[in-house]
């Protein structure tokens, strides 16, 4: 085993095991879980020095590693104030829980009818039916188009792949996507003044393959509101096959009206 | 713990202490459920600390999503409720791995069975267990003490300090230097041999004693 000249973990492994959680604070374990994750050998060192916490312990999670866990776990749900996909801000937006449903089913309905409806209308002009959707129709088969809804449902605008959408604080923006087959998709925002990108699809983790389908309205709308659409956001789409590959790239902007 | 109505209706709200006490009550137990599983042969991955705290994470981060929280009834034991997320962390982890070529999620599930896990397991706790019996033996009275009582019994510092006639900080300190000894014990004994390589001065500075 190759040795590892990474003296901060080990120092901070050391004062994890010496010292419990007063050894070690978030930043430091998250700094530490960071360079586990690439370095095998630190990783068996820690799980020699927790197989010895745990015997002492008699448990499978040693407390100090627990408390950390703990600190992590809620740093993880703690929404960041740029990000526009969090809970709270969704909770604030369909602030009445039965309404929830109800809205997201009439923005879900809402895009149905100005979408579904016309794709219908262009497979009877002899459009393919996986070329409807991109920028310009009969080029390609992939894409994701952006809505504007107001709280009530209404969709107040739209962008096909590669045009601008303009949208209100106080509304919501609802993506919708064609793909041919199943395939992986992720939706990120970059926004252009700067700042952490925008995660819009999925929230968290990796892209989680989704279903062939033509204007697949995406399981939840994001709210504008706290400020992240201040300016223009790209947003651009991957599309990926199992293998992490590239199947195809499409973009929309948005930005404040 | 109890699910009442109004620990439910926090729950699914997001109140952080409820969140919290959630986890509390449930992470030492679902922990102790995915190493027996990693030592029975399935998901042997989790033998690995690392990887065992990073699928607790990732199970309680989606339990505690809004939608998942909103999907517990409150009536099914929460901690059943919880291995079916576990479950399929660690399937998505497995196809993940698969699919990039380095799977390892299932090696040893058809080499071994769940006596031959158990028994690995045993035969490392016997591993660390004789070892801690050998540095408990080089210890004086009052250091044998405060280790059975810090380490053993699991009494807090405070109860420490008033049975051995010590103040807290003193109790602090001394808990300190024993497990400063042990680890320097543990890499003299061969342990935590792979320490031992250029940069682990923090164990070379200790020694065993």
């Amino acid at each position: 085993m190759s040795g590892c000249d990474d003296r901060r973990a080990k120092q901070a492994m050391a004062a994890l095991f010496e010292k419990g959680r007063d050894g070690l604070d978030a930043d430091g374990f998250e700094r530490l879980r960071a360079h586990l994750a690439t370095c095998p050998e630190c990783q068996e060192t820690y799980t020699r020095l927790s197989r010895v916490e745990s015997v002492l312990e008699q448990r499978a999670l040693p407390q100090a590693r627990s408390a950390l866990l703990e600190q992590a776990l809620f740093a993880r749900l703690q929404p960041a104030p740029a990000r526009p996909v969090v809970v709270a801000e969704r909770k604030r937006w369909f602030s009445f829980p039965l309404l929830m449903p109800l809205s997201l089913g009439a923005a879900a309905a809402a895009v149905a009818l100005l979408v579904v409806a016309p794709s219908l209308e262009r497979r009877e002009q002899g459009v393919p039916e996986w070329q409807a959707r991109s920028s310009a129709p009969g080029e390609g088969a992939w894409g994701v188009r952006a809505f504007c809804i107001a709280p009530t449902g209404t969709v107040l605008a739209e962008a096909r792949p590669g045009g601008t959408l303009a949208c209100a604080e106080g509304n919501a923006v609802q993506f919708s996507y064609t793909a041919p087959e199943r395939v992986r998709l992720s939706l990120e925002g970059l926004p252009q003044a700067g700042g952490e990108a925008l995660r819009f699809f999925p929230s968290e983790g990796t892209a989680p393959e989704v279903a062939a389908g033509v204007d697949v309205p995406l399981p939840f709308s994001t709210p504008v509101q706290s400020g992240w659409l201040t300016g223009p956001v790209p947003v651009r789409a991957r599309f990926s096959d199992a293998q992490g590959r590239t199947v195809a790239d499409t973009q929309v902007t948005l930005t404040p009206r | 713990m109890e699910w009442d109505d109004d620990t439910l209706r926090r729950f699914r709200e997001g109140t952080p202490e409820v969140l919290a006490e959630v986890y509390r009550a449930h992470a030492e137990p679902l922990a102790r459920l995915l190493k027996a599983a990693a030592w029975r042969g399935a998901f042997v991955r989790l033998r690995n600390a690392m990887e065992l705290e990073n699928t607790l994470l990732e199970t309680f981060a989606r339990a505690f999503e809004p939608r998942t929280r909103a999907a517990y009834n409150g009536t099914r034991p929460y901690a059943h409720f919880l291995m079916g997320i576990a479950r399929n962390v660690l399937l998505e982890q497995s196809r993940e791995r698969e699919l990039v070529g380095r799977d390892e999620a299932f090696e040893g599930l058809t080499e071994s069975s769940p006596e031959d896990g158990g028994l690995a397991e045993l035969l490392e706790d016997r591993e660390v267990e004789a070892l801690l019996a050998a540095f408990k033996g080089g210890l004086s009275r009052e250091e044998h003490r405060l280790f059975e009582l810090r380490f053993g019994e699991g009494v807090a510092q405070e109860e420490a300090a008033t049975a051995l006639g010590l103040t807290r900080i003193q109790v602090r300190r001394r808990e300190f230097g024993l497990k400063s000894r042990l680890l320097g014990f543990l890499q003299s004994k061969g342990y935590l041999e792979d320490l031992e390589t250029q940069g682990w001065s923090f164990f070379k500075r200790r020694g065993a004693r």
